[in-house]
């Protein structure tokens, strides 16, 4: 991890991690090919830009590919996911604040997953390594009407004699 | 010389042929006349048998009345006569009837008491065994009667658990969806609520501030 740590800097997410494999398995493919350069014909035909820089930019530390490539898909596989569930689709600045702080306050290690439900109506719902934890806004405001739960039924009473 | 003695034998024989014919013709005719004659001789002798028969039949006739006669006078004799000793013997056979009689009431009396006794017995022990077997079956008929009882309790007591158990399960079921409806209008309300507690809708910012709060809070716990 630590040698290739700005491959797994550009992975966020789970999809992106998923697609970064893919595209890494696809030039370890090209590695083994007998032409010459096709490994190159890979880095310009089949994967994102970004991440042909970053791998063209390793390979000219003189590393060697094969080597390089395994090693890059075995710290893919290391990474941990944070499952969060949220209550909007996350934007491109709040992925990035998310992950910042994620990557500051837990680890470099992990990436995350989103599951998107707007009845949360706003914080999150966290699961990470066996635990879990709703810490939406619908749970805390569900929290407080528990304390009143007696007046809310008698309010739905009438509606639920109406419904028989 | 041979054909002429064939000739003259020939003739001899057929003259002689012819005479013994004539001879058996004649026997034959006479044979005839016999018969027809003892048929009539015969006939002759049934008429005189029948006549004989008939006499006969008429005098024995005669002798029959005769002698039936005779026999009713002589038994008029002798019945007059057994009236004479009539009353003598009316008196004997009267007593010995009597006596018959009375020793035969005895008889009967005792044979009578004999049956009213054996009568008695009998019933007795018939009543005593229609008592023992009317108690015995009495005793049967309770227990069968407690047996099926039971049976019809069990029964009872297994179809009312059948039916407490249908219409618990239904209770329950309703129950459910009862409290699935009211979880379900819970949420509306905490949803309405949280919409009247938070204002219209959260902006991006204020729901990525929510779940850097909750991550934090998530971090304290020690969920990360």
């Amino acid at each position: 991890m630590s040698t290739f740590s700005n491959i797994t800097t550009i992975v966020r997410t789970e999809s992106e991690c998923s697609l970064l494999r893919e595209e890494l398995q696809l030039l370890l493919v090209g590695v083994f090919e007998t032409k010459e350069n096709t490994l190159e014909e890979v880095l310009v035909r089949s994967v994102r830009a970004s991440t042909a820089q970053i791998v063209r930019d390793n390979l000219a530390m003189k590393v060697d590919p094969k080597s390089y490539l395994e090693d890059a898909i075995a710290d893919l596989d290391k990474l941990e996911v944070l499952h969060l569930t949220v209550a909007v689709e996350p934007t491109e600045d709040m992925l990035i604040r998310i992950i910042d702080w994620v990557r500051k306050n837990v680890s470099d290690n992990v990436i995350l997953s989103f599951d998107h439900s707007s009845t949360i109506v706003g914080g999150a719902i966290v699961s990470f390594r066996g635990k879990y934890r709703d810490i939406s806004l619908r749970n805390v405001i569900s929290d407080a009407l528990v304390e009143d739960h007696d007046k809310i039924l008698n309010q739905l009473k009438p509606k639920l004699n109406k419904q028989k | 010389m041979n054909e002429l003695v064939v000739f003259y034998g020939s003739g001899l024989v057929v003259s002689l042929l012819g005479v013994v014919l004539v001879i058996v013709a004649l026997s034959y005719h006479k044979a005839l006349r016999e018969i027809k004659a003892l048929r009539s001789e015969n006939d002759n002798l049934k008429k005189q048998g029948s006549a004989l028969a008939q006499d006969e039949l008429a005098r024995a006739r005669e002798q029959a009345h005769t002698i039936v006669s005779q026999a009713d006078t002589k038994a008029s004799t002798i019945v007059s006569q057994a009236d004479v000793f009539s009353s003598q013997v009316k008196q004997q056979f009267s007593t010995d009837l009597t006596a018959i009689v009375k020793k035969e009431e005895i008889d009967f009396e005792g044979l009578q008491k004999q049956i009213h006794e054996s009568a008695i017995q009998i019933l007795q022990e018939i009543s005593n065994s229609i008592k023992s077997d009317t108690h015995k079956s009495v005793e049967e008929f309770q227990l069968a009667l407690s047996v099926e009882m039971k049976k019809s309790q069990d029964q009872v007591r297994q179809s009312i658990e059948a039916g407490y158990a249908n219409v618990k399960r239904e209770v329950d079921a309703y129950q459910l969806l009862l409290m699935t409806q009211v979880e379900k209008q819970i949420y509306e309300i905490v949803r309405t609520t949280a919409k009247k507690v938070i204002g219209s809708s959260l902006s991006i910012e204020e729901h990525q501030e929510l779940i850097i709060k909750a991550l934090e809070e998530a971090k304290r716990e020690h969920i990360l």
